[in-house]
């Protein structure tokens, strides 16, 4: 049942995967770390990349053995009907949720930094409109625009933030152990919000033209984000030290604040990574309401995917108004993502003892 | 009965569609009948042999070559004819008398029977003389085309410093005979088609047949024959008939009046489409990396072709987004800008009644209107209203507080910028998008402008050109071919063909770079050394 | 069929119902320095903000004229910065706008009291950038914000630069407001400032104002700031002046560089910090009665140079560590950094300075490179 002959290859995969993680994470894992962990949040980072790198050779074992098949008809097929219907649909219940609250996330921002006095509505439904066009392009274009836009991104964002190690202070990275293991075990649970993403691997295996190389692919993606994420944490908290960074709500931000250019002809850099870090919010969307709007087809057994895309716009944006204010999101974030990390693993995990005991034969 | 197929693509029907008669009466009454009473059909009509059969030329003035018509035509079938019954074959019939014609009496290159009205008219309308002959249902065609054209200049709208200054023209054998001149290739394949109910325009189909992907060929003659209008004026019907995407603002077809454009792109496996009465001619599949190159870039050396190319990138980047940038760092984040920058801007905009964004539309509209009026003046009056509409009413503009002086030089550059673009229908597209960009900034500043440009970007990676992605070789990403793209790669590299026509053939140049001639001398040296004493 | 398209005045309305953040250039008051001065109430703070006034200057077509911008002082009285800023904007025609400010000047008399507390509104906007520069004014700090040189446009560009090139002369730190945050979040003991006192039309930096948790403990001449700075490796200027070289001549050294290694070393009384600085430099005046510098004359100079960086340094610690009794150089980092236990069970880590830390200097190296074109 796959869609027309939409393919895309390895390193395709790896884009939208990486893509689907970068969003808002980035700017706020150094916070979330060394809130937690003190000076020694880039270990927990680390830790946590290396946890998600696990999660993906799991979910990649799995999938592995139904080349053809999404995530819904895996779990239809090893669990039976009913029971794989519901437990498909708890995970995306689950991703939407976490959408929503991304948006959220992002008019946040916006609003804090960009548009002060713009409605925060009004953001929201301009980033999902514009999320729309592409997801109801298929996964052809996401794909492709995901391999143009992240090496540009990437290049100017880092590019960026790295010149503020030049007087910054890396001694701010002692002492090692920052707030002990407890606060590194603490560190990884905050940090998991910004490694989330990688799981709608599940959805897109059946449309990679070679099988094989998925595991390269999905792992080279978290390694590249553990990588990019471990050097925001440590440029962060070499500027500023862990305590400071623990206060702020989104240190790299503030961070490529700190940069000046003296004779360059912008002599504030932020205007790039606004620009560069906008655009990724823009695919992410654009990738989950694919992912979304493709799971939903397969559960209703219906060919065309972009038929759901429109619908689940209202319900995305329900799901952002709902926080009240700043640290409720925090909270929504920070709990909604352990829950999808964990209900993933879980799934994936018993789906694959069940595959291993039916002898990896393919589902229904 | 001499009786050779047509090579036309189109219509190739046994049995005709209007037989002939084999009365010459008759036959004149047909085509008077349908050819009019037009003052420039001429029918001359004279006879032949010692019986006297009648005949007839047919031709249209103005489309002949009259001198060759005279010399060769007329007076070698009237000359020949008389000898052969000087030498003793007397009385020929009509038949005959064809026949000898055909084989041996007509001193004319290109010379077919035919025994269909119809594709007579054609061919009378297309400059060919018809000589009909009373008692035979056969005419002879002619070929014996001269008219009035435009001679092989340099083209306006393509000039360079370095390369040949050779343009198309209007008629079809002198654009097929420039491409032909260049590629000595016997692959190289011209196949005709005509177009248009009315207008039967002459299309030619390019292409070199060991290169070319045949599944592209065969799209791009399935969406021409699949072509059926009253008439095809210029190449650019045929452009809108054929591109993928109608309503994206990107062209997907490759347009161009150089022939060495086209031999570039036929060698890449591209198909070429030439239309008579234009010299813009078609290539495709086009991808967006073909919009900034010009085949200058590679008769230079390639420090020249890379920076000459990264300049068009970044021209093209800025005749998009430049006034937007300038509106939303203005009016919703002046914190990006240095400070001394913000507080000149402020005194600057310190008079003036508008919005920098009303500023930014007035005044790019006017460009566009200047623009605009430039082309339609005729020559040195345009040049003059240029300077005259740009300097003066600019400077007027700011001295009268309309608008403020930094406004001005971000629309020049954002004009001057778009010229530098290559391909027009890729500059008049960017200029297009210029407006909504600017409008999107205007309300929710730098998140508007990404905005926008997401949505471009969205659109421009989901448009192919005949199946190919338009944003190949960017996305799908290939890189061994990234290296001709913004960067011009040393020729010495250039092993391989582009991917983009998918072409069957795929290297193109093999290194048999002659080592210089020390490096010779200790190759020998060393294979002398190696090889063991005593052998041969 | 009519309802179809009167969808498309949706967009419409957004254009008309305003573009809610466009607020043009020329319709923004920018605000480019702000002081804290200490009023009677000393619960309140006196909060003067500088404002540029904007002419027109488009009549003759030519953007920025020459001459000097003139520029305006707003202050007011509340016990909370946001709160004094309410007063200022219903003066104002545009809207204040912080994204262009260069400097935070305090008073004296304000740092005497804790200043954390009031400084918590330039962290929390989120348009004030980070790396504006921070200093202590003797006397009125609103008078720095409109003191500058004849030649200079305005004021606070003129103390912004004052203070950015602040090391060429090693006379006082450069330290922006992150620097004071950072201090702050992470609570470290002590804590440098640059200050600058007014003058009639120029802004002098006379040395430096030491912070103790929150609050001024004292300050520093610009030698003694020298001394420090020693020290914290932020030595990259300035001139020591020899008057009696070899008895009869006089040398004036240009300082290069500096670089200094700090290693801690734990003995029961205390810690004994041992600091290698080396020095390089450049003689760039020399007169006297043998106008000609060799080897051995070097040799003579840079001993005796070394002798006054040592004289410089022991005077700076021992006033810090008993008039001031606060720890500015940045020792308590060291050893909450490598040894985070030790630095715990200490608790109070400037008493624990002032009497159990002896800063020695083990190796001291000053090297003449250069002198100038002359022998």
């Amino acid at each position: 049942m796959q869609a027309d002959n939409e393919q895309i290859s390895a390193s395709q995969l790896t884009f939208l995967l990486v893509n689907a993680i970068t969003g808002i994470g980035v700017l706020v894992i150094p916070a979330r770390a060394a809130k937690a962990a003190g000076s020694a949040g880039w270990l927990a980072v680390l830790v946590t990349g290396l946890i998600c790198t696990l999660l993906v050779w799991l979910i990649v074992r799995l999938c592995r053995k139904y080349p053809d098949q999404t995530i819904v008809e895996i779990s239809i097929g090893l669990l039976g009907k009913p029971l794989g219907l519901f437990s498909v649909s708890i995970l995306f219940l689950l991703w939407l949720a976490t959408t929503g609250f991304i948006l959220r996330t992002f008019g946040e921002i916006n609003r804090d930094f960009l548009l002060p006095r713009t409605p925060i509505e009004i953001v929201m439904v301009g980033t999902l409109l514009a999320s729309v066009y592409l997801a109801r392009k298929g996964i052809e274009p996401l794909a492709r625009l995901s391999m143009v836009a992240y090496p540009i991104s990437v290049t100017l964002g880092l590019g960026v933030v790295l010149l503020s190690l030049i007087g910054s202070d890396l001694t701010n990275l002692l002492p090692l152990w920052g707030k002990g293991l407890a606060g590194i075990g603490l560190g990884v649970v905050n940090s998991l919000f910004a490694f989330m993403g990688f799981e709608v691997l599940l959805v897109l295996m059946p449309f990679l033209n070679k099988p094989n190389v998925a595991l390269r692919a999905g792992i080279t993606a978290t390694l590249g984000i553990t990588a990019l994420n471990l050097l925001l944490t440590v440029i962060c908290l070499a500027a500023f030290g862990a305590a400071t960074v623990g206060k702020m709500l989104w240190p790299t931000i503030l961070v490529v604040r700190n940069v000046e250019l003296p004779g360059f002809f912008l002599e504030r850099v932020d205007v790039f990574i606004f620009s560069v870090w906008l655009i990724e919010i823009f695919l992410l969307q654009s990738i989950m309401l694919y992912v979304l709007s493709l799971t939903l087809s397969r559960i209703f057994n219906v060919h065309e995917q972009k038929i759901f895309v429109w619908p689940l716009v209202p319900v995305i944006y329900f799901f952002s108004l709902f926080p009240l204010n700043i640290s409720q999101l925090a909270t929504f974030n920070t709990f909604f993502s352990v829950a999808l990390m964990a209900y993933v693993f879980v799934q994936v995990l018993l789906l694959s003892l069940l595959a291993t005991r039916k002898g990896g034969r393919a589902g229904a | 009965m001499v009786q050779k197929p047509q090579p036309i693509l189109k219509n190739e029907e046994n049995p005709p569609q209007l037989p002939l008669f084999a009365s010459l009466s008759e036959n004149l009454d047909k085509v008077r009948e349908i050819l009019g009473e037009s003052n420039d059909i001429v029918i001359r009509e004279f006879k032949l042999g010692t019986v006297g059969i009648k005949a007839a030329l047919l031709y249209v003035d103005g489309l002949i070559d009259k001198a060759l018509v005279c010399e060769h035509l007329l007076s070698s079938v009237m000359i020949r004819v008389r000898q052969v019954e000087a030498d003793g074959e007397r009385e020929l019939s009509a038949k005959k008398m064809l026949t000898l014609i055909n084989e041996r009496g007509i001193s004319m290159l290109e010379v077919k029977a035919s025994n269909d009205l119809d594709r007579i008219f054609l061919a009378a309308l297309s400059g060919e003389a018809i000589l009909f002959l009373d008692g035979v249902d056969q005419a002879l065609v002619v070929s014996a085309r001269g008219w009035e054209h435009r001679g092989v200049q340099e083209p306006e709208t393509q000039t360079l410093i370095r390369g040949p200054r050779v343009g198309f023209s209007e008629t079809l054998r002198v654009n097929t005979t420039l491409i032909r001149r260049q590629l000595r290739d016997p692959n190289l394949k011209l196949q005709t088609i005509y177009l248009g109910r009315r207008s039967k325009t002459e299309v030619c189909i390019a292409f070199v047949d060991t290169i070319v992907n045949p599944k592209i060929l065969e799209e791009v003659r399935k969406r021409l024959q699949a072509i059926d209008v009253d008439v095809v004026m210029e190449s650019g019907y045929l452009e809108q008939h054929i591109q993928d995407d109608w309503l994206s603002p990107f062209p997907q077809v490759h347009v161009t009046e150089r022939p060495d454009h086209v031999v570039m792109g036929l060698l890449q496996g591209k198909v070429a489409i030439l239309v008579d009465n234009t010299p813009f001619a078609l290539m495709v599949p086009a991808v967006l990396k073909d919009f900034f190159i010009s085949p200058e870039d590679y008769y230079e050396r390639w420090t020249i072709g890379t920076l000459v190319r990264v300049l068009r990138y970044g021209a093209s980047f800025m005749a998009l987004i430049l006034p937007a940038l300038y509106i939303s760092l203005v009016s919703f984040h002046p914190e990006m800008l240095p400070t001394k920058l913000t507080l000149s801007l402020a005194a600057g905009r310190e008079g003036v009644p508008y919005p920098a964004f009303v500023e930014a539309l007035v005044m790019l509209a006017a460009f566009e209107l200047l623009r605009e009026a430039g082309i339609r003046l005729p020559g040195p009056i345009g040049q003059t209203i240029g300077i005259v509409g740009g300097l003066i009413v600019g400077q007027a503009a700011v001295e009268a507080s309309l608008v403020s002086p930094l406004m001005i030089i971000v629309i020049a550059f954002t004009g001057i910028s778009s010229f530098a673009i290559p391909n027009y229908g890729l500059a008049i597209a960017l200029r297009i998008l210029t407006f909504p960009l600017m409008i999107l900034a205007a309300v929710f500043g730098l998140f508007g402008l990404v905005l926008g440009l997401f949505l471009i970007g969205s659109h421009l990676v989901a448009v192919k050109s005949f199946g190919v992605p338009i944003t190949s070789p960017f996305t799908p990403l290939k890189v061994r071919e990234l290296r001709d793209t913004i960067f011009r790669h040393s020729m010495l590299g250039m092993h391989w063909r582009p991917d983009t026509a998918k072409p069957l053939d795929k290297t193109r140049m093999q290194d048999k770079r002659p080592d210089n001639e020390l490096a010779v001398k200790e190759k020998e040296a060393s294979i002398a050394e190696s090889r063991p004493r005593g052998g041969k | 069929m009519l309802r179809w398209w009167s969808l498309l005045l949706v967009p419409l309305v957004l254009l008309t119902s305003g573009c809610w953040d466009r607020i043009e250039v020329e319709e923004r008051a920018y605000v480019l320095g702000l002081a804290m001065d200490l009023p009677e109430n000393e619960g309140k703070r006196k909060i003067s903000i500088a404002i540029p006034v904007v002419q027109e200057s488009g009549a003759e077509g030519s953007g920025n004229g020459g001459g000097s911008v003139p520029l305006t002082i707003l202050s007011s009285t509340a016990s909370t910065v946001l709160d004094g800023l309410v007063p200022l904007q219903n003066k104002l025609n545009k809207e204040l706008f912080f994204g262009h400010q260069k400097v935070l000047v305090f008073s004296e008399a304000c740092a005497a009291k804790p200043i954390i507390p009031w400084v918590d509104f330039f962290e929390r906007v989120a348009n004030i950038p980070r790396s504006i520069m921070v200093a202590v004014c003797q006397g009125e700090a609103a008078k720095a914000l409109e003191t500058s040189l004849p030649s200079e446009q305005l004021p606070p560009l003129y103390l912004h630069q004052l203070l950015k090139d602040i090391a060429q002369t090693g006379s006082a730190p450069y330290r922006t407001f992150n620097d004071l945050m950072v201090f702050a979040h992470e609570k470290r003991p002590g804590f440098m400032l640059p200050l600058i006192k007014v003058n009639k039309d120029n802004i002098e930096v006379i040395g430096s104002a030491v912070l103790k948790e929150n609050s001024l403990a004292g300050t520093l001449t610009s030698r003694e700031t020298r001394g420090a700075l020693w020290l914290t490796g932020e030595v990259q200027g300035g001139v020591i002046d020899l008057p009696g070289v070899d008895g009869q001549n006089r040398l004036s050294f240009l300082i290069g560089d500096s670089r200094r290694l700090i290693r801690p070393r734990y003995t029961e009384k205390g810690i004994t910090f041992e600091v290698k600085l080396i020095v390089e430099g450049s003689v760039e005046e020399y007169f006297g009665k043998r106008n000609v510098i060799n080897a051995e004359t070097t040799a003579q100079a840079e001993a005796e140079l070394a002798r006054q960086i040592r004289k410089e340094i022991a005077g700076t610690v021992a006033k810090l560590q008993k008039e001031f009794g606060t720890d500015a150089l940045g020792l308590g980092e060291f050893v909450r950094k490598r040894n985070p236990k030790l630095y715990r069970q200490i608790g109070d880590w400037n008493h624990y300075f002032a009497n159990q830390v002896e800063v020695k200097l083990t190796d001291l190296s000053v090297q003449i490179r250069r002198t100038g074109v002359l022998r």
